[in-house]
């Protein structure tokens, strides 16, 4: 855990720079502003719960909450952040483009497998699962950002060719 | 604006580079495939694979109490 910390500002870095290329290049404030910004307080408010929960690890007299705080706390942190989201929009009258489809949904599928994984551990805990949570998250995480960066790389590259047309 | 745009775009390569050359494999929670490609390329796990726990469990919650263990 404590190898998390350190990488936390590169992320930031990443985002921010991330965001600033976005709002330069289609010059609005659109959806897709918004989940920029989510996505990073949400890894942000993330790491910090992480790291809270990780130091009680070994207490077995606050298991039981650790436990259960775990799951539930990012699976309803990732259902908010899309609830929200989806409100901000609406208000707005701001059109989803496709990025922010695919990341609002593969936020609503980390905390489905997170509320999956809560029940399946008391229930059943099969290697199998244990595998399929610990590669899926990592996965869902990344391709996140990689929709993330390579929407703004599209954006960009078809804003660099409507330059060069006019 | 287009003079902007080449010059964010060579900032974050070089960055991205740079960063690649600068950054030690640091240890997730996580085993097989995401340990492979994270020490294949650290910088992709450093700024995409922090969220939701990075994968890690907690441990299952202990059925006895530990005023019981004393017991």
């Amino acid at each position: 855990m404590t190898a998390v910390f350190p990488q936390l500002p590169i992320a930031i870095v990443f985002y921010f720079v991330a965001l600033l290329l976005h709002v330069l290049t289609v010059r609005r404030l659109t959806a897709f502003s918004f989940v920029i910004v989510g996505v990073l307080l949400l890894d942000f408010l993330h790491v910090g719960y992480e790291f809270f929960l990780k130091s009680y690890f070994h207490d077995p007299a606050l298991s039981t909450l650790v436990y259960y705080g775990w799951y539930l706390g990012f699976a309803l942190s990732d259902f908010a952040f899309v609830a929200l989201i989806a409100g901000i929009c609406k208000n707005a009258h701001l059109k989803l483009d496709i990025a922010s489809k695919v990341i609002l949904s593969l936020y609503v599928l980390l905390g489905v497998i997170q509320l999956f994984s809560l029940v399946e551990r008391l229930i059943v805990s099969s290697k199998v699962a244990f595998y399929f949570y610990t590669q899926s998250i990592p996965i869902l995480n990344f391709v996140i950002a990689f929709t993330l960066f390579g929407f703004i790389v599209t954006t960009l590259l078809s804003s660099l060719r409507q330059q060069k047309t006019v | 604006m287009k003079k902007f745009a080449k010059i964010a775009v060579v900032s974050v390569i070089g960055l991205l580079s740079g960063s690649i050359s600068a950054q030690p494999v640091t240890s997730q929670g996580t085993t097989a495939f995401v340990d492979e490609a994270c020490s294949l390329a650290p910088l992709i796990c450093t700024i995409t694979t922090l969220g939701n726990g990075s994968g890690d469990t907690p441990p299952l919650p202990d059925p006895k109490k530990p005023k019981d263990k004393e017991k």
